[in-house]
């Protein structure tokens, strides 16, 4: 009978293991070298850490030092990964819990090997109490928000397929990082065919504040953990 | 690029076939397109063992090696495998392999089976390591399936110098969604990484399953590329430099050629460039290989592009600067480099070869490019001076050389110095050739230019070298450490002048009212601050390149590498000033403490600034001449240089070592083992298979001529 348990937990397990989906990419920022690669600070967000937390996966999350200001209400943080089809991307953020009931939203921009942006959905936590506004070619879009809950961490989550819209750019790899420039390699010219839609590269995390943020000026501490490609 | 999907269709359907002999490896063409993911390639060879390429774009037309141990007729097979884990149909091919067995290369390292637990999360890491007895250049790492147990399917390998304190990437073995390999050997090459530990790292695991490994191998040698008799993370370290940014055969390289940039997350190395103003750095780090990219710059530089008047362009395809404007350091750049290279290899072809763009042979070229500086650039007064008022050193001028966010112009230091040494290059040109009096009228005019220099660019009150005059007479002098560490390293500076430099630099002199100054100007610690005034101060003198580097921003002092930040090839001229002024300990001093920040991450840092602009420290992507610093062993340490006669041996060796030697070094189409050894006392050469070895006393000068005769001179170093 025994045996017969310990089968049954095997076959559980298996089953467990095999309906588990895994990411095809992921950062847990459990080492420094491979967790500084690939991730950049933009506007707003000018230095990034780590901090140690053995409750967290691989005991570590990034800390990402931001200041607000009325021209920089944005602080970005860009993620480049391998060319890859993704079809869900999810993260775990927090701001921290000093900042009392002032907003910060979040929302995620991705970049495709062909240079288009896809534009993700707001946080948003079922309360919508905010809303964001994208400028796009077509005008602008607006789109409900929730801001983020001081001092807790909250789990980020879009699929591709539908909550995103995409947004065409005049420019292939009209990239906003300036000097990636340099490291065009002129891709463009293979004119390759792909399948269906085309690889994504990078993210562009992006925790916003209204114009009249009481967070203007002050030196805030953002945490990130557990980027997720599906 | 169509024809890479016929060739590969046509791959598909039929194996290809191909010839190769135990002692040349086989290549194999490859090119997939996996819906544009990221992918390497994964090669069975037919002779038991598989092999991943390092990571690729998709589509790039490549190829993967291999070197079969027993002749026959092998079978095998390649497909693609992306990172979203697809994977593409097999291509098969065929090869004939011809020669007599050879055995592989001996173990040095090797442990049985391993198990990694069962996993419960997927990002659980878990690891296998091998330690080493002592520090090996290592060739190829093995592994075999443990049966029962799940042959890891997401993991790297990778190295320490350091018996495992800290860990360094193989970058060409990420491998992601791999393959059950079955009974077949799974194989990854180093190179020659020099290393005292490696390990497997599983990066993604799957719950509930077990990974193992049945077997891990290494095989390797005992004698590393750049030895000494001080054996440690030191000189493990300094071969592993060379291979990250000077032959970066180990970096990923996505569009397949080691010159190509890679793009984040695989920061990587990269080999050369080949324009212009790399050409004197290129011939450094290539010349002395007998590298395929040796052969790539050869058939670059054989018809590259100059105007009748001899002004030599800033590549093949423009003679501007990122067409922009011109540059007018690439004449000397152009003759340093290729002389470098006819003097080091010997390369009569070359020479004599009728360029196809001028229609001249590349020694009138080489004359004509020389005759520009001379004539058109007022060389022959002792200093150049630049008419084009775009380059005219003020405000309103454009960036007139490599170091392209100043407004460098009408009468540069940093160009002057790369005349002079291209006066002395060509002398060694001349006289290689016969031309004695001609070669004593350029070493004549170099010494009138070192004195014009003086009189010129030396600034008495701040102790240093100015970066120019401009064509208003205006001095600008913004504490430029490359200016000063390039005169040195050319040795411009008499010793006190020297002296005042480097005390300003190691802040044991300070200048007053300047942003840097004292320890901050090694803040980086892997080199000196560019300049130690502050930009934003003088804006006007900054190359906006159309208003997108603004000293308040991007550029902000300490995070732009042209504004307080740093690029890493400085550090060999300041390698090469300090050996000349302050001795070998002096320099060794300043590369142990490169040498303790390549320990810790291989200098792989890529920080960004606050508006996102991460070219604060130029060491990495579009960055070659980083695999200059490693030079320094061999033109500093070893004193290896070619010049009209033969390769000068003059070495330097730091105090506690006994001796340093060079495994391989081409010199004139043969490949010599060089030793410089403070035991011996008589110079000898004598053959050892296809190498000739070359042991030299540690405190002489010799000359090795091309035929490989040696004999000591009767010179101070």
């Amino acid at each position: 009978m025994r045996k017969l348990g310990i089968l049954a937990y095997a076959v559980a397990v298996a089953a467990c293991a095999r309906a588990a989906e895994l990411p095809v990419w992921f950062d847990t920022f459990q080492a420094p070298l491979e967790s500084r690669a690939g991730w950049q600070t933009f506007r707003a967000a000018y230095a990034l850490g780590f901090v140690d937390d053995p409750s967290l996966a691989g005991g570590r999350a990034m800390k990402a030092s931001v200041c607000f200001s009325k021209e920089t209400t944005e602080a970005v943080l860009i993620w480049r990964f391998p060319d890859v089809q993704m079809k869900k991307f999810r993260l775990r953020a927090m701001v921290p819990a000093e900042i009392g009931d002032a907003e910060v939203y979040l929302r995620l921009v991705t970049n495709d090997t062909r240079g288009d942006a896809l534009f993700f959905k707001p946080y948003l936590d079922g309360t919508a109490t905010g809303e964001l506004s994208i400028h796009t070619r077509e005008g602008e879009k607006v789109q409900p928000a929730s801001p983020l809950p001081a001092g807790q961490w909250v789990v980020y989550e879009a699929e591709l397929a539908e909550d995103v819209f995409h947004e065409q750019k005049k420019q292939p790899a009209a990239h906003p990082v300036q000097d990636f420039a340099l490291m065009n390699t002129a891709r463009g010219a293979l004119k390759l065919s792909a399948e269906s839609r085309p690889a994504t590269e990078a993210f562009f995390i992006s925790f916003q504040v209204p114009g009249d943020s009481p967070l203007m000026g002050r030196e805030l501490e953002i945490l990130v953990d557990f980027s997720e490609i599906y | 690029m169509t024809w890479i999907f016929i060739l590969t269709a046509t791959l598909a359907l039929h194996a290809a076939e191909y010839a190769a002999d135990t002692r040349t490896p086989v290549r194999i063409p490859y090119a997939q397109d996996l819906n544009e993911e990221m992918l390497y390639y994964l090669f069975e060879w037919g002779d038991g063992t598989v092999a991943p390429s390092s990571l690729k774009r998709s589509g790039i037309h490549g190829f993967m090696e291999h070197q079969y141990a027993k002749p026959g007729s092998y079978q095998g097979r390649f497909r693609a495998v992306s990172v979203g884990g697809r994977q593409s149909e097999w291509t098969p091919f065929s090869v004939t392999v011809d020669g007599a067995a050879r055995n592989g290369g001996p173990v040095v390292a090797s442990r049985g089976a391993w198990s990694g637990g069962i996993a419960e999360h997927y990002w659980e890491r878990q690891a296998c390591e091998l330690k080493l007895d002592g520090w090996h250049a290592l060739d190829q790492l093995v592994l075999e399936k443990k049966p029962g147990t799940d042959f890891p399917s997401h993991f790297r390998i990778e190295y320490s110098i350091n018996g495992g304190k800290t860990w360094h990437k193989l970058n060409t073995a990420q491998c992601l969604f791999f393959p059950d390999p079955g009974d077949q050997r799974v194989a990854f090459s180093f190179n020659g990484v020099a290393a005292n530990a490696v390990r497997l790292l599983v990066t993604r695991s799957v719950p509930g399953h077990e990974v193992g490994l049945g077997k891990m191998e290494l095989t390797g040698s005992k004698e590393l590329l750049f030895d000494c008799s001080d054996r440690g993370p030191f000189i493990a370290g300094l071969n592993n430099l060379w291979l990250a940014y000077g032959s970066a055969v180990n970096e990923v390289h996505l569009d397949y050629a080691t010159w190509g940039q890679s793009k984040r997350p695989f920061e990587s190395g990269v080999s050369y460039l080949g324009n212009a103003e790399w050409m004197a750095w290129d011939a450094l780090q290539m010349g002395w290989t007998n590298s395929r990219e040796l052969q790539e710059l050869r058939a670059k530089w054989l018809d590259y592009p100059l105007d009748p008047d001899g002004y030599v362009w800033a590549c093949p395809a423009d003679p501007r600067h990122l067409f922009h404007n011109r540059h007018y350091d690439n004449n000397a750049c152009y003759i340093n480099g290729v002389v470098h290279y006819l003097l080091q290899t010997g390369d009569d072809a070359f020479l004599r070869h009728t360029c196809a763009t001028t229609g001249l042979a590349n020694l009138e070229k080489i004359r004509l490019a020389m005759r520009y500086q001379l004539e058109t650039l007022g060389g022959t007064n002792g200093v150049l001076t630049i008419a084009d008022p775009e380059v005219n050193g003020t405000a309103a001028g454009k960036s007139g050389n490599y170091w392209d966010y100043y407004k460098f112009g009408y009468q540069s230091a940093f160009d002057n110095a790369e005349f002079y040494r291209s006066l002395q290059r060509m002398a060694r040109l001349e006289r290689s050739l016969g031309n004695g009096s001609k070669a004593a009228e350029f070493e004549a005019l170099a010494a009138r230019t070192k004195k014009k220099y003086n009189e010129l660019f030396w600034n008495d009150a701040t102790g240093r070298y100015i970066g120019c005059i401009d064509a208003n007479g205006v001095r600008r002098d913004y504490g430029f450490t490359f200016v000063n560490l390039h005169a040195l390293a050319c040795g411009l500076a008499d010793p006190p002048q020297a002296r005042r430099i480097l005390e300003w630099l190691d802040g044991e002199r300070i200048v007053a009212g300047e942003k840097s100054t004292g320890k901050d100007i090694y803040h980086f610690k892997i080199g000196p601050r560019s300049n130690t005034i502050d930009m934003a101060t003088v804006p006007e003198w900054v190359e906006t390149w159309g208003g997108e580097l603004d000293p308040a921003r991007q550029g902000r002092y300490g995070t732009q590498i042209q504004n307080g930040g740093v690029i890493f090839y400085t550090s060999y001229y300041d390698l090469g000033a300090r050996l000349k002024y302050q001795g070998i300990d002096g320099a060794m001093r300043r590369l142990k403490a490169i040498m303790d920040e390549f320990e810790q991450d291989e200098i792989r840092r890529i920080d960004s600034n606050h508006v996102g602009h991460t070219l604060i420290l130029g060491v990495l992507l579009c960055f070659p001449e980083s695999g200059l610093v490693p030079m320094f062993y061999l033109d500093g340490i070893l004193g290896l240089e070619p010049i009209a006669d033969g390769l000068r041996i003059a070495p330097s060796l730091p105090s506690g070592w006994g001796w340093a030697s060079v495994k391989s070094y081409w010199f004139k189409g043969r490949e010599y083992a060089i030793r410089a050894d403070r035991s011996v006392r008589l110079p000898r050469v004598r053959e050892d298979g296809a190498r000739t070895m070359v042991v030299v006393p540690a405190d002489g000068t010799y000359l090795l001529s091309g035929d490989g005769k040696l004999q000591r001179l009767n010179v101070e170093k």
